[in-house]
């Protein structure tokens, strides 16, 4: 038997304002929108490409990201559809694609890269004093000092479901 | 028989053109050309979304009585006609089906096939 292959895509919503508050979606509500994206633009056959094995794996509500798989027949439709999700529950939303790679592994390694990227970006262009400070939090309770140990503890689970 | 022939060979056409005829099971339903391009359109719709209904599919001929007709098809999306109007089967609550009775890259092949020569003709060339 020929491997299964499937494709992992990395994705963040962005909403319209950057609100803490704002309701990141569940697993099952954006698999929902993909499925009801997937029926609208590419109908019944379409729909039956990309939710074959569709599964929406992890959601990450704090920095607003999601990994989602398909099978590799379906990766250019997903890539097509992903940008016809435009609401959820009375918000207008923005599902951006961030990588797409063979394996969750090295999806994982890439929303690591991403994170710590922006927020390195962040650090560098927040002007307001307590933003500043929670950011550099947040950098300090990921890093380790030189004998290895944890700098400081992080007691949420980073918002993973 | 050498020499009354002449063979053109396209190979890659733009359009084709497919002689359809919706079969209502007996049902009685007043049909125009329009409403018969609609429920193409939403046989495409449905089996294949917004890309199959942007398909420009256009009818050429329709005949109201046997409600069959020719469509010209772009032959990109050929495949998705073809398969959307095989599996639509309801209209209105109604059992319908859509018969694809011959498909040709050329308008003039719908108009004759050796299925309607009679045994006489076959036998007055040899």
């Amino acid at each position: 038997m020929v491997r299964l292959k499937n494709r992992y895509f990395l994705c963040k919503v962005i909403f319209p304002s950057p609100d803490e508050s704002n309701e990141m979606l569940t697993s099952q509500e954006f698999r929902r929108a993909i499925e009801k994206a997937a029926r609208e633009i590419f109908g019944e056959f379409g729909l039956g490409i990309v939710g074959n094995r569709l599964r929406v794996i992890k959601v990450n509500s704090h920095s607003k990201t999601a990994i989602v798989r398909v099978q590799h027949r379906a990766t250019r439709m997903l890539s097509q559809l992903l940008p016809f999700i435009k609401q959820h529950q009375k918000t207008d939303v923005i599902i951006q694609t961030l990588h797409v790679t063979g394996t969750v592994a090295t999806c994982q390694k890439a929303l690591i890269k991403y994170e710590r990227r922006t927020l390195l970006e962040l650090l560098r262009n927040t002007t307001n004093k307590d933003h500043r400070k929670k950011i550099q939090e947040a950098l300090l309770s990921c890093t380790l000092d030189f004998q290895g140990q944890k700098i400081a503890s992080d007691n949420d689970n980073d918002g993973f479901t | 028989m050498e020499g009354e022939f002449e063979r053109i060979v396209l190979k890659s056409p733009q359009y084709h053109y497919m002689m359809v005829q919706l079969d209502l099971f007996g049902a009685k339903a007043n049909f125009d050309s329009d409403l018969f391009k609609n429920l193409i359109v939403k046989a495409l719709k449905g089996l294949h979304g917004d890309v199959g209904g942007s398909i420009a599919v256009d009818i050429i001929r329709f005949e109201k009585k046997s409600l069959k007709s020719i469509l010209r098809v772009p032959s990109i999306g050929l495949v998705k006609v073809w398969s959307a109007l095989t599996l639509y089967s309801s209209h209105n609550d109604k059992p319908c089906h859509f018969k694809v009775s011959k498909v040709s890259p050329h308008l003039p092949s719908l108009s004759v096939n050796s299925r309607d020569f009679t045994s006489e003709l076959l036998l007055e060339k040899v």
